[in-house]
């Protein structure tokens, strides 16, 4: 037995099936789009934060500073109105001091891979064809502790780096600019101007395109000779055990060794804010739909209240208060909106399902050889959706509820009369 | 011996720029057992002071009194209450909710006082079965005639069983056969001296079988008479 507000309210709404459907429809369509868009969104962003985590390091020490190093005559004078100008970052010999001192105190805290590496840019050249990329030269042992190179490779072995002498491993965008495949020779020079031949041992496919299209690794001591920078490691990379952790760890670090020290948040921080962007925009598309969809109610709620004046009248006179009728009339926009929104969250299986069929190349985007998209499955986005739209519609059916109970019964009988 | 219903001085004036006075200083009691109706001609206050004796309406001045208790400084809430378990409207028009059946139509005002669904269920029948709706119960107002209609609105204000039954104009829209029969249905409901009827009504035949006349000219009481049914 329902409750007789209820009873009432079903009523109204069933004698104005068309009407009713149409909002339902509304509201329902507002949260299907919502939980189909996030889907959408939150499945690429989360996709590609994982990536970035898996592939890239979690925290990279670089032989930069942030800012220039306190002046001695500052330091001097603490109080003292002493201001240097014109101060530039310090040239030295470019690389991080006593790089192995602080990877192996770095190994002793708890939950921290480390790896050091020399990156510096190179021009690989293949035929007559040059691109500049980034060569990294890693220690194979500790960078499969660091990074996700062996999974990510889809042609050869990490091993091969150290069994072939001068082997490289190139991206496999960077392959493809290149025309170069497994086992040919290519030549790699540096900024100095000394080159070596290398022999492609194994091809990558991280997911990322920066690093895809323009990283190729070999061994850290090949790297050093070929930049002429012996014993020189100018990235520590770090992998957590909590990767949460990243961001104050490496300020934790970056003030211990005075090193520019960023976090996957801070080296991504454009895609990042991006995706802040991109969900504000998604957001409030998605919020305009359940607005309209909520005037859609307002309307169907007011429609009832004024051609239900009468029995507003009738029902005042058997003794039903203001409240009663106001519980009446909200009750009728609550109702469509939980209709809408277990409608919505079918519409939003249905766009989640049609867009897990889409099938396309992407050729030199961002992620490759997904071949469709990604879709994040969460309930947070159907409960987050039928809440709103419960409430909206609440509030939108509220507005003409209160008129109705407002109405004077006399008014309304001797209008009739 | 306490009246269900008493106006003591009643006035009602309209506020707006030129104020309307529907109802002037009236006092009227009404005790169980009474069968009252108001006539007067068009504008004459006769509706208004319906509605101010049945509290749809408060005064402007004066007060009502339901069983001997002041109603002035009643809530709303209070008000609906009382109206829902002591009163029962009849109006000119049937006013049946369109969208529930007869049997519906009384259980309305039932379930909302309340009470054990299967004893409202039976007593919304016997009702409608009393006043020879046995078969139309389950039928929705549209499919019934005026007159039952009307019959149906009469079982509604006694869904509850209120001691005091307010009509307006309640034959205004029936043929004078079924207008009739209404009257002889007020007849009956007075009979057993615990409830009392107030009905407004401009058809002196119908106002001579009451048991007392109230005659309303601007918005006053001109005459107040008691009658012997023919």
């Amino acid at each position: 037995m329902l409750p007789l507000a209820v009873t009432i309210a079903l009523r109204h709404l069933g004698k104005r099936r068309r009407q009713t459907l149409i909002s339902v429809l509304g509201v329902a369509l507002g949260v299907g789009f919502f939980i189909g868009m996030t889907s959408l969104m939150r499945g690429f962003q989360t996709y590609f934060v994982a990536q970035v985590i898996d592939v890239a390091p979690h925290i990279t020490i670089k032989d930069e500073y942030r800012t220039p190093r306190i002046q001695p005559a500052v330091l001097a004078h603490e109080d003292g109105a002493v201001a240097v100008r014109g101060v530039k970052p310090r040239s030295e010999l470019r690389g991080i001091r006593d790089a192995r001192a602080t990877i192996a105190a770095l190994e002793e805290w708890p939950g921290v891979a480390v790896a050091p590496g020399l990156r510096a840019a190179v021009l690989l050249r293949y035929g007559a064809r040059d691109v500049t990329a980034t060569l990294a030269g890693i220690e194979p042992a500790r960078e499969v502790r660091v990074g996700n190179i062996e999974k990510d490779m889809i042609a050869g072995k990490l091993d091969d780096l150290r069994s072939t002498a001068n082997g490289i491993i190139l991206g496999i965008g960077l392959a493809e600019r290149l025309g170069a495949g497994m086992g040919d020779t290519i030549t790699a020079t540096s900024p100095t101007g000394a080159a070596l031949s290398f022999k492609v041992v194994g091809l990558v496919a991280t997911g990322i395109a920066s690093i895809d299209n323009g990283e190729a690794s070999v061994l850290l001591k090949v790297a050093q000779v070929l930049q002429g920078r012996p014993n020189v490691i100018n990235a520590i990379r770090l992998r957590l055990a909590d990767v949460t952790q990243a961001e104050t760890l490496a300020r934790r670090i970056e003030r211990a060794y005075g090193y520019r020290t960023e976090s996957w948040e801070e080296a991504n921080k454009n895609v990042l804010s991006l995706f802040v962007i991109q969900n504000g925009i998604m957001f409030s598309v998605v919020g305009a739909i359940l607005l309209v969809a909520a005037f859609g109610i307002y309307s169907i709620i007011s429609t009832v209240v004024h051609e239900k004046a009468r029995d507003i009248a009738i029902l005042k006179s058997l003794g039903f208060t203001e409240g009663d009728i106001l519980r009446i009339f909200t009750i009728e926009g609550l109702l469509v909106g939980t209709a809408g929104a277990i409608a919505g969250a079918l519409i939003g299986e249905a766009i989640i399902f049609g867009l897990g069929q889409v099938k396309f190349e992407q050729a030199g985007g961002i992620i490759r050889g997904s071949g469709g998209f990604i879709l994040a499955r969460e309930l947070w986005p159907y409960i987050a959706g039928g809440i709103f739209a419960v409430l909206a519609s609440a509030v939108a059916a509220f507005v003409p509820a209160r008129r109705a109970a407002a109405l004077n019964p006399v008014d309304i009988v001797r209008g009739a009369a | 011996m306490t009246a269900l219903v008493e106006a003591r001085g009643v006035t009602r004036t309209l506020p707006g720029a030129v104020p309307v006075t529907l109802v002037r200083d009236v006092s009227l009691a009404v005790g169980p057992g009474e069968f009252v109706a108001i006539t007067g001609p068009s504008g004459s206050g006769k509706s208004s002071l319906l509605y101010l004796l049945g509290l749809l309406d408060r005064p402007t001045t004066g007060q009502v009194l339901i069983e001997g208790e002041d109603t002035a400084g009643l809530s709303a809430g209070a008000l609906a209450r009382i109206r829902r378990e002591r009163i029962g409207f009849v109006f000119q028009f049937h006013f049946l909710l369109p969208e529930f059946t007869a049997r519906e139509n009384l259980l309305v005002p039932m379930r909302r006082a309340g009470g054990e669904e299967a004893a409202l269920q039976a007593r919304a029948a016997a009702l409608l079965a009393g006043f020879g709706l046995g078969d139309a119960m389950d039928k929705l107002p549209e499919q019934l005639s005026g007159g039952m209609r009307q019959r149906v609105a009469v079982a509604r204000a006694l869904a509850n069983d209120p001691a005091l039954l307010l009509a307006d104009e309640p034959t205004g829209n029936l043929d004078s056969a079924n207008a009739a029969a209404m009257f002889d249905l007020f007849g009956e409901i007075v009979a057993d001296g615990r409830r009392s009827i107030v009905v407004v009504t401009h058809d002196p035949v119908l106002a001579g079988r009451a048991t007392r006349q109230v005659r309303l000219v601007d918005g006053r009481v001109v005459s107040d008479t008691a009658t012997v049914p023919a």
